[in-house]
């Protein structure tokens, strides 16, 4: 009697640790904890990603002036072997025909509202988690900082530095195609650069809180 | 008489110190590899003209074939005139001898410098290059501006592909430095871990308006050359314990040679006085173990003046070095 006790019991513990999903099968999977999600991921649309319309309407936004940049860039390249003079004309003319092309272009045209407050929050955890090393990169020399008057197509200041773009930032926000990049300004402001033209595309005040 | 005797003694002493001012602490073998680093140098002003005229002085000695810049090659505005007044003009003695500059950008560079035919960046923002096919040296220029996940791909691959025995790295903002701006965090979290894995011997940074020779860290070297033509005075923190020499009194550039398992330095002013020399010296796994140096700065602006036998400690090469 005392053994079928024992053995009902036994089943009965058994099947409670089924019921909890708790066996040794399951420790590896480990099925309640959902797997960390990395910043890069964070900032890619896929299914998985709760954000993932965000970005791909951003993507689509960023692909369109890309397309148009590179279609005025096909005709006449910059050589890789560029005198001073070529580099500099090319770069006012790409400016000129740009401004030209994207005569409406205003602010948030790519950085919507939403992808404006989903930047935001995607660099939050890293000015929060690093604030010291984060300021710190965003340092200029002697104390100096580019201080940009941000207007869309506006040409980014021979004057101003070109702020160093933390690389824990860059980590967490969607990569960019090598025409375009991001930039600080006022050590809080997100700019879209324009790299062969040296315009601003777009920006987003207070990116950085 | 006496006049003429003191003005006898005074030319043979000017002259003398100006032959001690050139000294040439470099080896100067056949078949080396020789170049010479300058940093933050795009002003057009005087003192980087001055030091323009040394580095070109001193190829007369050491017959090295290029020069890696640190960034802030331009300063302010990038006109046409601006790289005449900001580069080619201070540089032209260099140039006219076929001295090839390898460029990396800095926080004051437009990155269209990149198409810079003088630049030799083949329009690429950050890029790898071997002065020669049987050197064992190859350099590995970042983009330290805009350090993004593109990049750290770019550079693991590069590492992992690179079977040189010398593996070089330039850019601009400094990992370890005892400046105003200080080591950049950041930065340092994303490159050291390839830095140690692959074996990158040396790296040299500006951005710090001085010259600092870091002691070795995770058997890696770093320079800091950032006072070719910019300079802040008296901004070395003595308290970080990174510096195995630091010189903030004056402009400065680098001469290097690279002869077998040995890379000798010497750091000049613009007057030409040796402000620091020394050998970096790699193991056989690949990591400097050992630097020794000897600075001859003048004493009041010298930092932790080093005696050739308190040389920078060597940190004992980290375990598991690149199986490659």
């Amino acid at each position: 009697m005392a053994e079928l006790s024992r053995a009902v019991l036994a089943l009965f513990f058994t099947v409670g640790l089924f019921g909890c999903g708790f066996t040794a099968n399951d420790q590896g999977k480990g099925p309640t904890v959902p797997k960390p999600v990395s910043p890069e991921q964070k900032a890619i649309a896929s299914p998985d990603n709760p954000d993932s319309a965000i970005l791909t309407d951003f993507n689509a936004r960023l692909d369109n002036y890309v397309k148009k940049q590179r279609a005025l860039l096909k005709d006449s390249p910059i050589p890789k072997d560029a005198t001073p003079a070529q580099v500099k004309s090319r770069q006012e003319t790409l400016a000129a025909e740009l401004r030209t092309i994207r005569k409406s272009a205003k602010q948030g045209d790519i950085f919507t509202p939403a992808v404006a407050s989903l930047f935001k929050r995607l660099m939050y955890p890293e000015v929060k988690e690093q604030p010291r090393e984060t300021k710190q990169a965003l340092e200029e020399e002697d104390g100096e900082t580019a201080q940009v008057y941000l207007k869309v197509n506006a040409p980014w200041p021979a004057s101003e530095p070109l702020t160093t773009v933390p690389a824990n930032l860059l980590a967490t926000l969607p990569q960019l195609p090598m025409d375009v990049e991001y930039r600080i300004s006022n050590k809080r402001h997100l700019v879209m650069r324009d790299v062969d033209a040296n315009i601003i595309v777009d920006y987003i005040y207070n990116a950085i809180r | 008489m006496r006049r003429v005797l003191l003005s006898i003694l005074l030319l043979v002493l000017a002259l003398t110190g100006s032959l001690i001012a050139q000294e040439l602490k470099l080896p100067n073998k056949n078949g080396s590899v020789k170049f010479a680093v300058l940093g933050d140098t795009g002003t057009g002003s005087s003192d980087q003209v001055a030091i323009g005229k040394q580095v070109a002085a001193f190829k007369g000695k050491v017959p090295f074939d290029f020069a890696l810049l640190l960034g802030d090659n331009m300063y302010g505005g990038d006109s046409p005139r601006d790289y005449v007044k900001k580069f080619e003009s201070p540089y032209k003695a260099l140039l006219d001898a076929g001295v090839k500059f390898f460029a990396a950008l800095g926080n004051h560079d437009n990155p269209n410098q990149r198409a810079y035919k003088a630049f030799n960046m083949n329009g690429e923002r950050y890029y790898t290059f071997k002065p020669s096919l049987t050197a064992g040296v190859r350099f590995f220029a970042l983009d330290s501006n805009y350090m993004d996940p593109k990049q750290l791909q770019w550079l693991d691959k590069e590492l992992a592909a690179s079977g040189s025995d010398w593996k070089i790295a330039f850019f601009h903002h400094p990992p370890y430095a005892s400046g105003m701006h200080g080591s950049d965090e950041i930065l340092k979290q994303q490159l050291e871990p390839l830095f140690v894995k692959y074996g990158v011997n040396v790296v040299f940074t500006g951005h710090e308006h001085f010259y600092e020779r870091i002691k070795p860290q995770k058997g890696v070297q770093y320079f800091v050359e950032g006072s070719s033509a910019k300079l802040r005075k008296g901004d070395i923190n003595r308290g970080t314990g990174l510096t195995a020499l630091g010189y903030d009194s004056g402009n400065t550039f680098m001469l290097v040679e690279i002869a077998g398992d040995e890379l000798h330095f010497q750091t000049i002013d613009a007057r030409g006085q040796t402000i620091d020399s020394g050998v970096v010296k790699k193991g056989t796994d690949n990591r400097v173990v050992a630097t020794s140096g000897q600075g001859a700065a003048p004493k009041p602006t010298q930092v932790t003046p080093p005696k050739p036998s308190q040389a920078a400690p060597a940190k004992p090469p980290a375990p598991a070095p690149s199986p490659r």
